[in-house]
């Protein structure tokens, strides 16, 4: 007996669909700049090592016209990062509160932004006045 | 052992990429607003800055400062490369065992140089 003909959803251009799909591309998308923003502070700490000449070429490098553009973008992927992650959090972390009486999502969100809120302007005032 | 139930390195994966994600989203859009604009508005006039080669070598003269700075080099790391895996496959690239090796081989280097480097910092 041959198999019965089954059709398959072409997914050439799936995002095209949906405006939800686009938005959930430029989510992961947002991973690409923080990759990549990752790499830069590596090699600054590399230049770090190497000494003050090479540290003044990479800070030369991040304040130059092109490395503000950049980070601009890095800027963006991080806002739209947050906003999602922050978010999806009540669907990803486990169930809090007692059993029947789940914690609002209201609440996870106001709790992680109060979080973030919080580290944010502690890494500013250590970076800025720390040493 | 039968390959039907083999253990799968997803959650170690998943892990990683959590913790990158939430530290991203707690403290990269200030550490990105440290880099891009503070540094460069706050330039005093003889060109003395916040990110001058002493100032940050006294920054991290303290242990504590040089784990935060290598661990926030890898989990980033670590949260791109699993995202960027995912977004191959979602764009119709195949996430095979090749891709695969190069994402996380890649955040794994990423780790090592940034601790291997963090160690060879020296004091101000």
């Amino acid at each position: 007996m041959t198999p019965l003909p089954t059709w398959q959803r072409g997914m050439r251009g799936w995002w095209r669909r949906d405006p939800a799909f686009r938005r959930y591309l430029l989510r992961e998308a947002t991973s690409v700049a923080i990759g990549a923003y990752a790499l830069m502070l590596l090699a600054g700490l590399g230049c770090l090592v190497a000494g003050p000449a090479a540290w003044q070429r990479w800070e030369g490098l991040i304040l130059s016209p092109v490395g503000l553009l950049l980070q601009a973008v890095v800027f963006a992927a991080a806002v739209i990062h947050a906003v999602s992650w922050f978010r999806l959090m009540p669907l990803t972390i486990p169930p809090l509160g007692r059993p029947g009486r789940r914690l609002a999502d209201g609440a996870i969100h106001a709790g992680a932004w109060a979080a973030s809120a919080l580290c944010s302007l502690g890494l500013l005032g250590w970076l800025v006045y720390g040493a | 052992m039968n390959a039907r139930f083999r253990r799968s390195h997803e959650p170690l994966f998943w892990l990683l990429f959590g913790a990158g994600g939430l530290l991203a989203a707690l403290v990269l859009p200030a550490l990105v607003l440290f880099t891009g604009v503070i540094v460069p508005v706050a330039r005093g006039p003889g060109g003395e800055g916040l990110l001058d080669y002493t100032r940050v070598l006294g920054l991290l003269a303290w242990p504590g400062a040089r784990v935060a700075l290598a661990g926030s080099i890898a989990l980033l790391a670590w949260h791109a490369a699993h995202r960027i895996l995912h977004l191959c496959h979602d764009l119709g690239v195949h996430a095979g065992r090749g891709l695969k090796w190069s994402c996380y081989g890649s955040a794994a280097l990423v780790s090592l140089l940034a601790c291997g480097l963090v160690i060879l910092l020296p004091s101000p």
